[in-house]
């Protein structure tokens, strides 16, 4: 790579990442200083910081490959269950974990470390796993990893020495603040926006739009899934990690279907293609969950409403639906934000030509 | 796999005599799908810098000829060659980096990519892709095909010729030894069958590539190729240059009919 081609990759990877940061250093300043200490806030903000970078996980594989992973909840379990090896209180692990080798127990890391260990632990495993998986066809790889969940569920709730099993893991440490996982949440948008960008990153979206022409063109498309799927679970055992340390307690059922569902329906919503799309598709569920929690409990910003139960789930599966049939590629469809912005001034600068839309014509490839 | 050899004096173009000259060869390939003999030991040769036209009836083995060159199919039979060495069973990416680029029949874009990012996944991953100034390259084939006003457009919203275009484009950005046509003239006017016909001869004399091309377009075929092949029913029913096929008493009665008294 000369160095011209090295800038411009820079000089691209800075533009869209900047902006994303930029919009995620607003939320998190509102979250530090805009909100008072009692306030749900201080719950909801960071844990929308968390959920950005299991989306922008799930992003760099499904995203760019095509091909629809049901199994990284999977490895956000990893990520959460090493953590809890690694920091939860020796006193609590006696407790909880009793097949725990005696070395282990001792143990009590701190945050960064832990993280590390966890991110590499979700690697070894989804760099053992993807050997096999990215070998296969699109729909069975898709339905292998559905197999993946079941079997990482299975170990969760089965493995009574280690995982407590159903009844769940506490006693972690609070080590995850607010800037902490604002950080992550930053790490994960470069990574996710440097990968997209890369060649292995260009060659597997080649191969979402048709693997044959692709291999035809020379990419190696089980490779570039490969690193792809390996690289989108570490980000995804780096999320457990995070989550874990600011959840304080789980059990396996946070690692199965609902939360596999929110997450791709995330993607949808704001749309697979890009790093933006995923942001804002984990923003506009956040909020949306909120207020529809809000409704559940009967009260709609003070107003009383019926009680309907399950009303989150419904609407947004009613919201994913919709964005389904009349924007199939989501809010943000092909282009990242700062596209957007970009193109939304060129339009203004030209008088608002009819050509320069971003998005001129990009839904109507119909079903 | 001797058989066939007795064609490879015919192969010599001009060019051939240089010891370097890169040479593509499938030696008696057959291919059959369940009984269905798509191939039947044909043998065909392509050599850097010569066009060669493949010819034959719907059905006759063309494409199947063409996705076992470039490694869509495994032969059932028989050998692939690529500069001396056997590449069949390799997987298309292999092949694609031992020098063989292609287009489809049914065009087959990266449609939500650009029109800049589809050269571009040819450019860095063709077989000659280290240290090479892809922005470069992909900038001289975009302005080169006339693509530059829509470098940024989605391949998808294209009009068709245009998408034609790319597909070469992007075939040619992996800097290849041979380029396969599947009827790149396909749905086209005689005018633009004018132009794509220069625009085959300018990519031999820029690239210097040896270019198979399929397609039905007989007026196209006869003036582009130095040489054709005729298949039917999977077997080589002849082979020479453009007149001595088109005189070949049976291609003329067996399925060429009046198509080829025209030309």
């Amino acid at each position: 790579m000369n160095g011209l081609l090295r800038s411009l990759y820079v000089r691209k990877v800075a533009g869209t990442s900047g902006l994303l940061i930029a919009v995620l250093a607003v939320i998190a300043l509102i979250g530090a200083f805009g909100v008072g200490a009692g306030s749900s806030l201080t719950l909801i903000i960071p844990n929308f910081f968390i959920t950005v970078i299991v989306v922008i996980a799930l992003q760099m594989f499904t995203g760019n490959s095509g091909v629809v992973s049901w199994g990284h909840s999977a490895f956000v379990g990893i990520g959460a269950y090493v953590t809890a090896w690694l920091t939860v209180p020796t006193v609590i692990k006696s407790d909880v974990f009793h097949s725990m080798p005696g070395w282990l127990l001792n143990a009590q890391w701190s945050f960064l470390p832990t993280i590390i260990v966890g991110t590499v632990a979700g690697t070894i495993v989804a760099a053992l796993i993807g050997l096999v998986l990215c070998r296969m066809k699109e729909t069975a790889m898709a339905m292998s990893t559905l197999a993946l969940l079941v079997i990482a569920h299975g170990v969760y709730a089965n493995w009574f020495g280690m995982t407590r099993g159903a009844q769940g893991v506490y006693g972690l440490p609070q080590n995850t603040t607010l800037w902490g996982a604002f950080g992550f949440a930053c790490l994960a948008v470069i990574v996710g926006v440097m990968f997209r960008d890369s060649r292995v990153g260009l060659r597997l979206q080649a191969s979402r739009e048709d693997p044959l022409a692709a291999e035809a063109t020379g990419v190696n498309v089980v490779r570039a899934r490969y690193i792809a799927w390996v690289a989108s679970a570490a980000l995804a055992a780096m999320c457990g990690s995070v989550w874990a340390q600011f959840n304080l307690a789980f059990d396996p059922s946070q690692f199965y279907y609902t939360q596999v569902f929110a997450v791709l329906s995330m993607l949808v919503i704001g749309g697979m293609a890009t790093m933006s799309g995923a942001i804002i598709g984990a923003g506009v569920v956040t909020v949306l969950s909120q207020i529809l929690f809000q409704i559940e409990g009967g009260s709609f910003f003070g107003i009383d409403v019926p009680r309907v139960n399950g009303l989150q789930q419904m609407i947004l599966a009613l919201i994913t639906l919709l964005i389904l049939i009349y924007r199939r590629n989501g809010i943000l469809s092909w282009w990242e934000l700062d596209e957007w912005v970009r193109k939304g001034r060129l339009r203004f600068a030209r008088g608002g030509g009819p050509r320069s839309a971003p998005a001129a014509g990009d839904d109507e490839e119909g079903g | 796999m001797a058989a066939g050899h007795d064609e490879t004096a015919a192969t010599t173009t001009a060019q051939a005599s240089a010891p370097t000259v890169h040479l593509m060869e499938a030696l008696n390939v057959s291919k059959h799908f369940r009984g269905v003999h798509a191939l039947d030991g044909v043998s065909l040769q392509v050599a850097a810098g010569e066009i060669v036209g493949l010819i034959g009836p719907n059905g006759s083995g063309k494409t199947t000829l063409l996705n076992v060159l470039s490694g869509i199919y495994a032969p059932t039979s028989g050998t692939v060659r690529c500069d001396g060495r056997e590449v069949e069973g390799f997987r298309p990416n292999r092949i694609a980096h031992m020098g063989v680029g292609r287009t489809f029949q049914n065009i087959r874009l990266f449609g939500h990519l650009t029109v800049r990012q589809n050269v571009e996944v040819g450019s860095v991953s063709g077989h000659a892709s280290k240290g090479v100034d892809h922005r470069a390259d992909v900038d001289r084939l975009l302005s080169r095909f006339g693509l530059t006003a829509s470098a940024d457009v989605q391949g998808l919203n294209l009009p068709y010729g245009a998408q034609r275009r790319v597909e070469i484009a992007r075939a040619l950005a992996g800097r290849p030894y041979f380029l396969l046509l599947d009827e790149p003239a396909a749905g086209m006017n005689e005018t633009e069958s004018d132009t794509l016909l220069e625009t085959i001869m300018g990519v031999r004399a820029e690239f210097g590539c040896g270019i198979l091309i399929v397609d039905h377009d007989l007026r196209l075929i006869m003036r582009l190729c130095d040489r054709v092949h005729v298949l039917a029913e999977g077997k080589t029913l002849a082979e020479g240059t453009p007149e001595e096929v088109r005189h070949d008493p049976t291609v003329i009665d067996v399925f060429l009919g009046d198509a080829l008294k025209d030309t």
